[in-house]
């Protein structure tokens, strides 16, 4: 049975101050996978399991084709936004269990973000001049 | 006759504290021992998730030979179609349909819906994740 | 020397020694007799009484209401008081409570997992309710009774205590989630304020592990996670 403490008042969880609300990373990561379980099914299916060759894979101009559909080229810009939002979000996740300082964690917030922004940018201009290639 | 308790000058030090794991604070994840089906599930997550995440660069790396032209590609299609490279699709394969399954069981479980499931829902979205996963690699072996 | 309810075989205990001003912890070894019903508390205490008066433990009502003799057995929580030896191998390792210091041998400094509770919410732990509390007419005030022993065995667990001291813990936040469901004049939003924050409910990662520990019936895990679901439906709704 609990009992009542006798600490004096004032000390509660070693002084640390009220930080921020995190909800809204549990939220966009499971928003964000949610999305992910059909955009992934799609992706993969579409690139192992319908061209018949070995393993699904397209050779180079049936991936140019592939791409320059007007349809999957907006379906997998989409699914290039999720997956690197849901990957950068699951890192912060592993990075926050290295306990790092507040000061840390900005930096590791900012690393994250400039990493995140610079994988889309790539992935983007990737499919783009693929996409104008065909 | 003193008045301080012998090593009283030493009650204020923090005394060790063990940790699960090796040393290194987050290792603790990855420990089995005395770990139950929550903990392993938990430990796959992480090291499905960052395989994955090692896997986007690469595969945005490799996708990157596309703007070399038509023989780069072909040349790596060449060494993608090998059983090895084949067995690691079916790997990739197993690494995404875990983390996807187990990802919906944690969304669930983590809102606050079934979390008294939770040991059922890994059972039966694992015989579902290891139906899909044998018709894919049938699939992928099978097209050699 | 007479064995723990008639000898049926001798076991070896390796035991976790700390004493404050020697260098470091060991592991110390003892034979000690056992029977097919001796518990891991009698053989604790047959090593102090019999091998080594000045091994540390803590204990008190022997039939696991009070929550005091929490150990790490062979790399898992348990009371001792309640398990048995037989079937722990030959060779057995106990331990103190892990993320928790150690004040000597295998007692923690308990206080460390009492601080983790919020000061500024009283009625999360108290017995019973202040003479200021609003109660409806004809009731005087409320006792608590619930399952939680607070033995720890939870927050030595949890895979995040071990990697965060600052990480409120799965005892805290499960009591928090039994506030909301009876709050008995508790102003709800208090507790829910308390618990969202990044060392709060957001920190679990529903491994499960504080569930599969305790020896009370109290499921930490699916209260930290009915808690995540009205923090969720609170900013939803807000």
């Amino acid at each position: 049975m609990a009992t009542i403490r006798t600490r004096p008042p004032g000390s509660s969880r070693g002084g640390r101050p009220h930080a921020p609300r995190s909800a809204g990373s549990w939220i966009a990561t499971t928003l964000s996978g949610v999305a992910l379980l059909l955009l992934l099914t799609i992706h993969m299916v579409a690139n192992h399991f319908v061209v018949a060759s070995v393993g699904g894979l397209r050779s180079y101009h049936q991936v140019l084709e592939y791409i320059a559909n007007p349809a999957i080229f907006t379906i997998e810009a989409i699914f290039l936004l999720f997956v690197t939002v849901h990957a950068m979000l699951g890192l912060r996740g592993v990075a926050l269990d290295l306990d790092p300082s507040p000061r840390a964690q900005r930096w590791i917030d900012v690393g994250l973000i400039t990493l995140g922004l610079t994988t889309i940018g790539y992935g983007a201009f990737l499919i783009g001049t693929l996409a104008s290639r065909a | 006759m003193s008045d301080t308790v012998p090593g009283a000058d030493r009650r204020a030090e923090r005394g060790p504290v063990l940790r699960k794991g090796v040393g290194i604070p987050a290792s603790g994840w990855f420990d089995p021992r005395g770990r139950a089906l929550g903990g392993f599930a938990f430990s796959a997550n992480r090291v499905t998730g960052l395989g994955l995440v090692f896997y986007l660069y690469l595969h945005l790396g490799v996708l990157s030979l596309l703007l070399r032209g038509e023989r780069s590609w072909d040349d790596f299609i060449r060494l993608a179609t090998s059983w090895a490279f084949l067995s690691l699709d079916v790997v990739l394969i197993l690494g995404i349909l875990y983390h996807g399954l187990n990802g919906i069981r944690v969304a669930l479980v983590g809102s606050g819906l079934v979390a008294d499931r939770q040991r059922a829902l890994w059972w039966s979205l694992g015989v579902f994740g290891t139906i899909a996963l044998v018709a894919a690699a049938l699939h992928i072996y099978g097209s050699r | 020397m007479t064995a723990v309810g008639g000898a049926t075989g001798m076991r070896t205990f390796r035991v976790y020694r700390y004493k404050r001003g020697e260098p470091g912890w060991r592991f110390d070894l003892f034979d000690v007799p056992v029977t097919s019903r001796t518990t891991l508390l009698e053989a604790l205490r047959w090593i102090q009484l019999h091998l080594d008066r000045t091994l540390a433990i803590r204990h008190s009502c022997l039939h696991a209401s009070c929550g005091t003799c929490g150990v790490q057995v062979n790399g898992r929580e348990a009371l001792a008081c309640v398990t048995g030896v037989d079937d722990l191998g030959g060779t057995i390792t106990v331990e103190p409570l892990a993320n928790i210091p150690v004040l000597t041998d295998l007692v923690v400094d308990m206080r460390e997992f009492v601080e983790r509770f919020p000061e500024e919410i009283p009625s999360i732990r108290a017995v019973a309710s202040s003479p200021e509390t609003d109660t409806p007419d004809g009731i005087d005030g409320y006792e608590r009774f619930e399952d939680c022993i607070e033995c720890g065995l939870c927050l030595s667990a949890c895979p995040v205590s071990a990697t965060s001291d600052g990480y409120v813990g799965p005892a805290a936040l499960a009591a928090a989630q039994r506030l909301l469901e009876e709050p008995r004049g508790t102003d709800p939003d208090r507790i829910l304020d308390w618990a969202d924050d990044p060392l709060g409910a957001w920190r679990c990662h529903a491994a499960f592990e504080c569930t599969a520990a305790c020896p009370s019936n109290v499921a930490p895990a699916e209260r930290i996670m009915a808690l995540r679901g009205a923090l969720a439906g609170r900013r939803g709704g807000a």
